[in-house]
């Protein structure tokens, strides 16, 4: 049961000295998204008469996880990453860091290994997911493209 | 007992922003991208510090990434070359190019005023003074040994005519003119 697809409701709370707390519920996998936000005022207003502590954010997540995944290939760590300095609508500079990178990297040149290939193939393909569809930053601003990428060593 | 310090509460300084270009190992790239990245939470800002504090971070990560210097200083490299091969007549090789562009002879600190090639702009230049030297003067220069230049010979006519008195006047007085013209 804990694989199944589940919606994920968190109401945080803040106390006077800033600590916070959340309680979690959840929910069927098919509510829509307007049916879950009522669900969480209606929680939150049942919650009110119990805690005093201040209501101050709702988390809705829908998960899902793999009941059987595929084994990892034997190369994957997540421990290497990359980071994809990517550029929004207003001309900022956002950033996707991916977890355990493939083949990606330049192999000439003096960023060889270093630098990731922007022509690589699979690079273009994420490039046109991103121009074809609405991704948004936090701040609600339309994902542009990848301008820059490499390896990160955290 | 281990210590950790959390960064926190950073404020960039103000605009308009300065910049400069850098010098540094590529092979730091990563490292320093993972360091700067440490610096992208937001608790690591002040609350109004966060949106430039971590622009400034990814513009950082982005001129590591970009590179540039090594180009430009590889441009500096070529347009050397072309000038000491059209100067001086130099040949370069492409000794290789994977990993790196690899070309001999290197870079000089100091150049020697040698010609290398006659095709040259320098080896030219030295071709038309000695055939000058040697056409005007009769010079022996490495590339010309015309035992008589034009003045020897000139002088030669008119001693000639001198001695035989019996060219007109005005035809002696231009040999005379252009003797002087090429002294």
């Amino acid at each position: 049961m804990a694989n199944s697809p589940v919606v994920v409701i968190g109401i945080s709370y803040r106390d006077r000295g800033a600590n916070t707390a959340k309680i979690t519920f959840y929910t069927v996998w098919t509510l829509a998204i307007a049916d879950v936000l009522a669900l969480a005022d209606i929680l939150s207003a049942a919650l009110a008469g119990i805690t005093d502590a201040a209501l101050y954010r709702i988390d809705i997540l829908y998960r899902w996880r793999a009941d059987s995944p595929p084994a990892p290939a034997e190369s994957s760590n997540i421990a290497r990453k990359a980071l994809l300095l990517i550029t929004n609508d207003d001309l900022d500079i956002n950033a996707v860091v991916i977890p355990s990178p493939g083949d990606i990297f330049e192999i000439t040149g003096d960023y060889a290994g270093i630098r990731v290939d922007l022509l690589n193939p699979a690079i273009a393909a994420f490039q046109l997911a991103l121009a074809d569809l609405d991704y948004r930053t936090d701040d609600d601003r339309q994902l542009g493209q990848v301008v820059a990428a490499g390896g990160l060593a955290l | 007992m281990t210590f950790r310090r959390f960064v926190h509460d950073l404020e960039p300084a103000p605009a308009p922003d300065v910049c400069e270009i850098a010098s540094f190992p590529i092979a730091v790239v990563p490292f320093a991208l993972g360091a700067l990245e440490s610096r992208t939470p937001r608790h690591v800002w002040a609350p109004d510090s966060y949106y430039r504090g971590v622009q400034l971070i990814r513009s950082l990560q982005m001129a590591l990434l970009c590179g540039g210097l090594k180009e430009i200083t590889d441009r500096q490299d070529d347009l050397y070359r072309m000038i000491d091969t059209a100067l001086y007549g130099r040949s370069y090789v492409v000794v290789s190019t994977d990993p790196e562009l690899v070309i001999e002879p290197p870079i000089q600190p100091t150049r020697l005023l040698a010609i290398e090639d006659d095709g040259s702009i320098l080896g030219r230049m030295e071709t038309i003074k000695q055939l000058l030297d040697n056409g005007i003067n009769g010079a022996t220069t490495p590339q010309y040994d015309r035992a008589n230049g034009i003045r020897d010979l000139l002088e030669q006519l008119i001693a000639q005519v001198d001695a035989t008195d019996d060219l007109d006047p005005e035809l002696l007085a231009k040999l005379a003119e252009i003797a002087l013209l090429v002294a």
